[in-house]
């Protein structure tokens, strides 16, 4: 991992994207920045409601109303996708940023077998050249890759199961080996021994190269501390810290970056979700943002200057963020001194 | 959700509220600001709409301003009592039959599907033609048993799935606590989609009564809106080439069932997200 | 592992039985309700003949001679066996309903029931069929047009299609008559043909019959444009919101796909609500058939109900039943036959 440019695949500079509703604006992603390198997998991790999912939206270009990207720039593969059309970005999107969506389950056509859903996409894609019989090949053949047999080819997805049904999405989804691949909670509805299968099926999908880079939302930071390089925690719209993933578990900065891995350390499921429940009271309403620090009134650490001034998400190290006023500028080292746990 | 919120959230929901409001309001007032007897001919034969009569007079020289007043408090106190009347045993039926399960529910279903197959309009003609005399609870009763087997239906199946959830939830050990959430969560929604099929089944119920009222099946004594179309059809309106007679009651009935169909929207657009975006 | 689906026969067992049970039930409803009613109509005016012909008069106003009340009287102890017990009466009406043997008409006597209803029924049907299919056409495609169009165009098609569903069939056939019958003379207000041309397949009567039969004609087809148009609107509008559209326009595919992706499934309903519609509209036509004189079932059971003309009356229901069991027995073969997931469990049977 060299810091060279030409290997930034996605930039997302200070991006605001927000739902356009009657009762005014939700603003799901407030100010957000991300890097995306070639070969890294990178988790973005928080609480439901904290704007992941959208980001990932918003990161592939994929503003539908009534979400809207609102300003901050986004590169992809060089391209500042929001200066581009919508039609324009359907060219990138499938080949080469693709997503695999939250709910993948209910993703599939119900009416449509698998494999004629496969040759539409490949159809959509390749527009000449393949014939059908080839496609069917390449499918089967990575249907295998995934762990699918191909049987499920000639089925309708009412027939599958669920974990079928993700797989035949994950086929799909990479079936032109596309350089990022997005992936909105892979693991929520699944049982702890599937969890594993998936993310060991999703670190195969990265390490075989049928996918460049990856990067992954979930709100199951545990999931994501097993495959992922580097880590964003997000709070309310906002990133909170980011970090590679040995740095953020072996010292997390921020407050909530703390409350959200101390309760990962912990290995009974039942103890780490009481305790990531016991974080006293409730992430704040996107609609109307408070003041100052949105993690303020939750926080352990609170000062009276998060309470009236938002916290600048600052660089601690040249691969280390964190928007927290006990290390704001001026306090650097000594704050770090003075956090001790 | 306030009222207000609700009313500004959705154009549709708005527009049909006010409208029906209107027609009430209409029906209700009407007659206090326009003080004529609607079955009194006393003045000229099939007069054009005037300042003294907004609608113009029929053939018999009764107004028909006064006759829409009239009408439309019949026709909707009919089809509002119907309907309340069609919920009541829709509710009843698929709520017993969901609930209790096992042959109760065998029957009771069978009893609905039965009910939504027989053709309606014709069994409500023939059966109207037996009854010499009609009043209006005989109309309101016929209407309502037939009508309930769509309601009992959704009611069964939305019983049905509350079951299964609260097994999910046991399952999962939570307590009463979630229990009691479910109950405050479905309870509003329950609401609202209560209040929905009662515009509709009112829309159906005025419907109904104005068909069964165009051919004479209608309550006998009663002038609803379905009766002063009937009289259209019976004085040949049209042959006097007297729009003025025919145009507004149609209208109104178009208007009133088509705000109550508005109304449904808006309340589905504000609870089911997925027809948001309608 | 697979979903629950409901099988094959397992699905139409189900409905065979709700059939069955609604054939009965409404025959048997038709019979009871007026002979249990006070001063039972059916009797009363059944009696009114018995007395009329067993005097050797007539009865005021049913427009028939002595002679024929008297054979009346005769036929209808015989047949209806009005001398026995309720019962037996009852037991009589079931099987003259299962062998269509209807009876005399009393308004067109002596005509039998029989005659007079498949006399009328390519009326209703020749009225009814076109009217319907091409609704369904058009009301269908501008549906769809508002859904994937939406923008202004969505905001004036869709009051316009809810007002023309909501319009009642008779008042929209008055305003029909009056502006175009006379208003400006283009089309007759009445009848199915003019009444002194003989029927022929002669061109001339051919158009003589369309130009009679265009009025009637719109005035069915126009206000189920309306509803089939608001149904699909809804449907496609659900479609185009579903996850699968989502998620294959993320996958980049353009809109001509994702459209023949959404309008495929949200005409699926449409389909198999066809002959549902049509069912229902058979008896429903009632009074259009009336305001414009067109001797359709509906204009004859209207005259029965007028005329007081029970075997009449309960022959025309017992008409339009079978018709609406047909209609949705019809339907359910489509569903299942159209629906995947019904056609695989029967796959799966075999």
């Amino acid at each position: 991992m060299d810091g060279g440019n030409h290997d930034i695949l996605i930039e997302a500079v200070d991006v605001k994207g927000y739902y356009d509703v009657p009762k005014g604006y939700v603003r799901a992603v407030d100010g957000c920045t991300l890097k995306l390198r070639q070969e890294e997998i990178i988790g973005i991790a928080g609480e439901s409601g904290c704007g992941k999912s959208t980001f990932g939206k918003i990161l592939m270009g994929y503003d539908k109303p009534p979400l809207r990207m609102v300003s901050g720039t986004i590169t992809v593969n060089g391209v500042n996708i929001y200066s581009v059309t919508w039609n324009e970005r359907k060219r990138i999107w499938g080949s080469s940023i693709a997503m695999i969506p939250q709910y993948s389950m209910n993703s599939l056509n119900p009416t449509r077998k698998i494999r004629n859903l496969i040759v539409d996409a490949m159809r959509e894609k390749f527009r000449t050249g393949i014939s059908e019989s080839e496609m069917v090949q390449r499918a089967e053949h990575r249907f295998k890759d995934l762990g699918l047999s191909s049987t499920a080819l000639d089925m309708f997805p009412f027939e599958m199961s669920g974990g079928m049904k993700q797989r035949a999405v994950i086929a799909i989804s990479t079936l032109l080996n596309p350089k990022v691949l997005i992936v909105d909670e892979p693991t929520s509805a699944l049982d702890v021994s599937t969890q594993r299968l998936l993310l060991e099926l999703l670190y195969y999908i990265v390490k075989r190269k049928i996918v460049g880079s990856m990067i992954i939302i979930s709100h199951d930071i545990a999931s994501l501390r097993q495959i992922c390089d580097y880590m964003y925690i997000m709070y309310a719209g906002k990133i909170a810290e980011s970090a590679p993933m040995e740095r953020m578990i072996e010292h997390p900065l921020h407050p909530y970056a703390k409350l959200l891995l101390d309760a990962v350390v912990t290995p009974e499921p039942e103890i780490r979700k009481r305790k990531l429940e016991g974080i006293p009271g409730a992430p704040p309403q996107l609609i109307k943002p408070s003041i100052g620090c949105r993690f303020s009134d939750r926080c352990p650490h609170v000062m009276d200057r998060c309470k009236s001034e938002e916290p600048p998400y600052l660089a601690l190290e040249p691969d280390r963020f964190v928007a927290c006023w006990l290390y704001g500028e001026g306090m650097g080292t000594d704050a770090r001194r003075h956090d001790q746990s | 959700m306030s009222l207000k919120d609700l009313l500004r959230h959705s154009p549709k929901l708005l527009v049909g509220t006010c409208i029906f409001t209107f027609f009430v309001l209409f029906a209700i007032f009407g007659s206090t600001l326009f003080n004529v007897d609607p079955t009194k001919p006393e003045f000229g034969s099939l007069e054009t709409p005037s300042f003294d009569h907004p609608l113009g007079t029929d053939i018999l020289g009764r107004d028909l301003f006064a006759q829409l007043i009239h009408g439309t408090g019949y026709s909707l106190k009919i089809g509002i009592v119907a309907a309340l009347i069609t919920i009541a045993i829709g509710v009843g039926v698929g709520g017993i039959g969901g609930y209790f399960g096992g042959i109760v529910d065998e029957i009771l279903n069978l009893a609905s599907n039965v009910v939504l197959t027989i053709p309606t309009i014709a069994f409500l003609i023939v059966i109207a033609a037996y009854f010499r005399v009609r009043s209006e609870w005989i109309i309101i009763l016929l209407i309502s048993s037939t009508s309930w087997g769509g309601m009992a239906r959704s009611i069964r199946s939305q019983v049905l799935s509350l079951k299964t959830r609260e097994f999910v939830d046991l399952a999962k050990l939570s307590g009463i606590s979630r229990v009691r959430i479910l109950f405050f969560e479905v309870l509003p929604n329950m609401l609202s989609y209560l209040v929905m099929y009662l515009a509709l089944s009112v829309a159906g119920a005025i419907g109904s009564e104005a068909g069964l009222s165009a051919i004479g099946l209608g309550p006998t004594a009663i002038v609803s809106l379905g009766m002063l179309l009937r009289w259209v059809i019976v004085w040949e309106a049209v042959r006097y080439g007297a729009w003025w007679w025919f145009f507004p009651v149609g209208l109104t009935i178009t208007l009133i069932t088509l705000s109550l169909l508005l109304i449904n929207d808006g309340l589905d657009q504000v609870y089911n997200p997925r027809a948001r975006r309608g | 592992m697979t979903a629950k689906t409901p099988s094959f026969p397992h699905f139409f067992r189900r409905k065979i039985i709700v059939y069955v049970v609604t054939f009965y039930l409404a025959l048997t409803l038709i019979w009871i309700i007026p002979h249990m009613m006070p001063g039972d109509p059916v009797r009363e005016k059944a009696l009114k003949i018995i007395a009329a012909g067993s005097k050797g008069g007539t009865v005021p106003g049913s427009g028939l001679t002595e002679v024929q009340v008297k054979r009346l009287y005769e036929y209808w102890v015989k047949k209806f066996g009005l001398d026995q017990p309720l019962e037996v009466q009852y037991l009589i009406f079931l099987k003259n309903c299962f062998t269509l043997d209807l009876g005399v008409s009393i308004r067109f006597h002596p005509s039998q029931v029989n005659d007079l209803l498949f006399r009328s029924l390519p009326w209703s049907l020749g009225l009814l069929t076109p009217a319907i299919i091409v609704g369904w056409i058009l009301g269908n495609y501008m549906g769809a047009l508002a859904a994937y169009k939406r923008s202004i165009f969505d905001k004036v098609l869709y009051p316009l299609f809810l007002f023309m569903s909501q319009m009642p069939y008779y008042w929209f056939a008055l305003i029909l008559v009056y502006s175009l019958s006379f208003h400006v003379r283009i089309f007759p207000a009445a009848g199915a043909y003019t009444q002194t041309l003989t029927p022929s397949l002669s061109i001339t009567f051919l158009l003589d019959l369309l130009n009679h039969y265009f009025l009637p004609f719109v005035s069915v087809m126009i206000p189920y444009i309306g509803g089939e148009a608001i149904g699909m609107r809804s449907l496609i509008l659900y479609e185009i919101n579903s996850d699968y559209a989502n998620y294959f326009e993320s996958l980049g595919f353009r809109d001509r796909k994702l459209l023949s992706y959404t309008f495929r499934n949200a005409v699926l309903p449409q389909v198999t609500g066809l002959p549902i519609y049509f069912a229902s509209a058979f008896g429903g036509q009632l009074v259009t058939e009336v305001v414009f004189g067109y001797p359709g079932i509906g204009g004859t059971l209207y005259a029965a109900v007028i005329g007081q003309d029970y075997p009449l009356i309960q022959g025309g229901f017992l008409m339009i039943v079978i018709v609406t069991l047909l209609g949705n027995f019809v339907m359910d073969l489509f569903y299942a036959y159209i629906d995947p997931r019904i056609r695989v469990a029967y796959r799966g049977e075999k």
